[in-house]
């Protein structure tokens, strides 16, 4: 798959992770993983570009006697994921058209 | 390898990014760390999964730069970049370092410079006190002393010019070498 394709899915995917409610790195992954692959390295750089593109904001919360941190959609990452799926929407008709009779 | 090794290699790695963005990369390992050990996973395999620190490293720093171009807001830094950049306090030790070996030998090409010109000039006086002399001898070969005692001056400024030399040449030659070493090892440690 071309690595732009795959950087902007996966930045949808982390975006669907934590739609219904905030989430952690760990979890992240977890949630993911029966889709999409994602390591611990990938994953940094697509938090860090969402929370400084606004679509994802975060903050620490004590877990355990330590600091965990919470990322959770921002109302820029919603229209983000709207955007996309309108888009899928078109993508599936394209594809019908290339599939056709195949 | 233990996670604190493995931390301290990643910070060398992302040293060249702001401060606040070096805390932020270890805490996420720091936390992924702990969270994947308090489910059972050992150390060894931890950190086994999160591969190489300086891969790791890489990763952000180029996540970092890609993104920069693409006119997102991450602060990036290339890796190259990265790697280069020095603390005041190291900045200072190199600049003092390297002054403390230059200025010797400076010292020392100007000896080279001073040696090479009474050489110059012994041999200059020996050519005129040469000249003299074949000049003189025909009409008064008695008393040549004057002329003989120039050219005596002339050939003991010339050995004590051509010895300066030799031992200057030799002492330079050995202190550029000496220098060239320290600043190599100095700049190939900083680049790694």
């Amino acid at each position: 798959m071309d690595a732009q394709l795959k950087k902007g899915l996966l930045e949808i995917c982390v975006l669907s992770a934590i739609e219904k409610q905030e989430s952690y790195g760990y979890k992240i992954i977890s949630d993911l993983a029966p889709y999409v692959s994602i390591s611990e390295s990938t994953l940094y750089p697509i938090l860090r570009r969402l929370e400084q593109g606004g679509a994802v904001a975060s903050r620490m919360v004590p877990f355990n006697g330590r600091l965990r941190r919470y990322f959770a959609i921002t109302r820029t990452g919603r229209e983000k994921l709207k955007e996309f799926i309108e888009t899928m929407s078109d993508f599936e008709r394209i594809k019908s058209f290339i599939l056709r009779g195949k | 390898m233990t996670y604190k090794v493995w931390e301290r290699r990643l910070k060398r790695g992302i040293k060249g990014l702001p401060k606040g963005e070096r805390e932020r990369i270890a805490e996420y390992y720091r936390e992924m760390f702990y969270e994947m050990t308090s489910r059972g996973r050992t150390e060894e395999s931890v950190l086994a999964e999160f591969g190489s620190p300086e891969k790791c490293a890489l990763q952000v720093l180029t996540e970092g730069e890609s993104a920069a171009k693409e006119g997102g807001n991450l602060r990036s830094v290339s890796p190259a970049r990265a790697r280069r950049r020095s603390s005041p306090a190291e900045v200072a030790g190199l600049v003092f370092f390297t002054l403390l070996l230059v200025l010797p030998l400076t010292v020392v090409a100007l000896g080279i410079l001073t040696a090479f010109g009474a050489l110059t000039l012994s041999g200059g006086v020996i050519g005129v006190c040469g000249v003299a002399f074949a000049l003189c001898f025909p009409f008064s070969g008695v008393s040549g002393a004057a002329v003989f005692s120039g050219i005596g001056m002339g050939v003991a400024s010339s050995g004590a010019g051509l010895l300066l030399f030799v031992g200057f040449f030799y002492a330079t030659k050995g202190m550029a070498v000496a220098l060239y070493k320290a600043l190599r090892a100095v700049y190939v440690r900083r680049s790694r």
